[in-house]
C-alpha cells in the first residue's frame, strides 16, 4: 500500500523554494530594507490589541500558574520584604537624613538621574514570546508617546537598556545584558572610566575595557553611564554597583563584575527618556 | 487543483496559532521558558501533511513568528520549513501515525528544530548557541510539543482533510515497506 496522495507531490522543490525565500527574507534583513521594517511594525501593530485582550482573559489563570511555578521563590520573597519592613521601620527615624544626604551627593556627583529628564512611563508587556529573546523586553508605549529609537530606558532603580523598535503604541526595548550592548561607564567616587557589557541574561554585568591595573578600585563603587562625547545613553544614569574584581595581568586591566541595580528579572514600569544624543 | 477549502483551513490554523504563540504561551512559562506552538505545529504539519505542506506551513508560521520578534526575519521561518520538511520526508512510508510515535517525533524534532533555530540565528549574529538556558530551552520545548501533540497533530489533520496520514492509537504506525 502507497502513502496518501496528498503526500508524495513535488517535496523537493518546495523546501528548495521555501529555504531560498528565507535566505532571501534574512539578507534583506539584514541590509535593513524599509519595507520588511514596515512589515513588522504592521505585525506589531496588528498584534498589540490581541495580546492586550488575551493577556486581560488570561489574567487569573496566569496568576495561579505563576503561583504554582514560583510558589518556594514567592515565600522566600516574603521572607525577604517582611525582614525589609522591619528594618526599614528601625533605620525610619534617619531615613530622612539619609535622603537629604543621598540628594546632596548626587548633586555633588553631577548625577542628574530622571529628576533632570523628561520621561515616558511604560509597562512591560506580559512577556516575550520566544525565550530566546531574553535579551529584550517589550513595553506598551511606543511613537504615538513621543518614544524613538535610540532613547535610554530606566527602572527606578537604574539604567536598563534603549528603545530597539517601535511601532504606533508599542516598542521593544533592547536589555543591558545583551553581550553586543556596550556602554561607557563612570565609577563612583573613583571617577574612573570604563566600558561596560552584557554577558547574557542571568549573568554579571562586565566591565573589561579602559580600567587599567593602575586605577584603584574598591568593591561597592557605583556605577553610572558615562554620557561621555557623543555617547548614545544619558549620563549619570546608575547601572549597579562593583561586586568583584579580577586583575588580568595579560591584558592589564582589571575585570569588574556588576550587580545591576534593576532587577531585569522583574521588570514591571519603566520610564523612557525624553533624551536624544547630541548630533 | 488547488483544495481552497484545504488551504483557507491552514490560513484559519496558522492564525489561530500565532494569536496562542503571542497572546497566550507567554503567560504560562514552564520553568521559565516559553513554549513553542509554532514549532510544534509546523511539526504537526509534517507529520499529518507530508514534507510538502509542513515545509510551507512551518515557513509561514516561521515568518510570522520572526515579525514579531526582535531577531533576525527568516531564521525561524527557515528553521521550521527545515524541520517539518524533514519529519514529513521521514514519515512518508507510514500510512498510520500512531499518537506515541506523533508524541516521539514532536520530541525529538522540536528538540532539533530549537537546535536549529540557534545554529541559524547565531550565524546571523544572535547569541543563541551561547545562552546559558539552551539546553533547558530545548527540553522544555521538546517535551511540550511532545505533550501537545494528541492536540495539534488532529488540528493539522483536520486542515488537511482527506489527503492527511491516518491517526490511530497504539505503539507505533504502519509502515509501507
Amino acid at each position: 500500500m502507497v502513502a496518501p496522495a496528498g503526500r508524495r507531490r513535488r517535496p523537493r522543490f518546495t523546501i528548495l523554494v521555501m529555504t531560498l525565500l528565507s535566505i532571501t527574507v534574512l539578507t534583506l534583513d539584514a541590509r535593513n530594507v524599509p519595507v520588511l521594517g514596515s512589515v513588522r511594525r504592521g505585525a506589531m501593530q496588528v498584534l498589540e490589541p490581541v495580546e492586550g485582550a488575551l493577556g486581560w482573559v488570561a489574567t487569573p489563570a496566569r496568576n495561579a500558574w505563576n503561583g504554582i511555578g514560583n510558589y518556594g521563590e514567592l515565600e522566600k520573597e516574603n521572607e525577604r520584604l517582611r525582614a525589609e519592613i522591619d528594618r526599614l521601620k528601625a533605620e525610619g527615624v534617619t531615613s530622612d537624613a539619609a535622603d537629604e544626604q543621598l540628594r546632596r551627593l548626587q548633586e555633588q556627583l553631577g548625577i542628574p538621574f530622571l529628576e533632570d529628564y523628561q520621561t515616558v512611563v511604560a509597562q512591560v508587556s506580559t512577556g516575550n514570546y520566544s525565550t530566546f529573546d531574553d535579551n529584550t523586553a517589550q513595553i506598551n508605549r511606543g511613537s504615538s508617546s513621543g518614544i524613538k529609537v535610540g532613547q535610554s530606558v530606566t527602572t527606578n532603580a537604574g539604567f536598563i537598556g534603549t528603545i530597539m523598535k517601535v511601532s504606533k503604541d508599542r516598542a521593544v526595548v533592547r536589555l543591558i545584558t545583551d553581550p553586543d550592548f556596550r556602554v561607557g561607564v563612570r565609577l563612583s567616587p573613583t571617577d574612573a572610566l570604563g566600558v561596560g557589557r552584557g554577558t547574557g541574561a542571568g549573568n554579571p554585568w562586565l566591565i573589561d575595557e579602559s580600567i587599567g591595573l593602575n586605577v584603584e578600585v574598591e568593591k561597592g563603587e557605583q556605577v553610572f553611564t558615562s554620557g561621555l562625547g557623543r555617547s548614545r545613553f544619558a549620563p549619570g544614569l546608575p547601572i549597579g554597583k562593583v561586586t568583584k574584581i579580577t586583575r588580568d595581568q595579560g591584558q592589564q586591566l582589571q575585570i569588574l563584575e556588576v550587580e545591576m541595580a534593576a532587577d531585569l528579572g522583574r521588570l514591571d514600569y519603566v520610564q523612557v527618556l525624553m533624551w536624544e544624543p547630541p548630533k | 487543483m488547488t483544495d481552497w477549502l484545504m488551504v483557507s483551513r491552514w490560513v484559519v490554523i496558522v492564525v489561530t496559532t500565532t494569536v496562542a504563540q503571542i497572546g497566550l504561551a507567554p503567560q504560562f512559562p514552564v520553568f521559565g521558558v516559553v513554549v513553542d506552538l509554532m514549532l510544534a505545529m509546523s511539526i504537526a504539519a509534517g507529520i499529518a501533511a507530508g514534507p510538502e505542506r509542513g515545509a510551507i506551513v512551518g515557513f509561514f508560521l516561521g515568518l510570522l513568528y520572526d515579525a514579531m520578534r526582535p531577531g533576525p526575519l527568516g531564521v525561524s521561518a527557515l528553521a521550521y520549513s527545515l524541520v517539518a520538511f524533514a519529519v514529513g520526508t521521514l514519515l512518508v512510508s507510514v500510512i498510520t501515525v500512531r499518537r506515541t510515535l506523533a508524541a516521539a517525533v514532536m520530541f525529538l524534532a522540536s528538540g532539533v528544530g530549537v537546535l536549529g533555530y540557534a545554529v541559524v540565528a547565531e550565524l546571523f549574529g544572535q547569541h543563541t548557541l551561547t545562552n546559558g538556558r539552551l539546553w533547558q530551552i530545548t527540553v522544555v520545548v521538546a517535551l511540550s510539543a511532545a505533550l501537545l501533540s494528541p492536540l495539534l497533530v488532529p488540528i493539522a489533520r483536520w486542515a488537511e482533510g482527506e489527503g492527511a496520514i491516518e491517526g490511530r492509537s497504539g505503539v507505533l504506525g504502519r509502515i509501507d515497506a
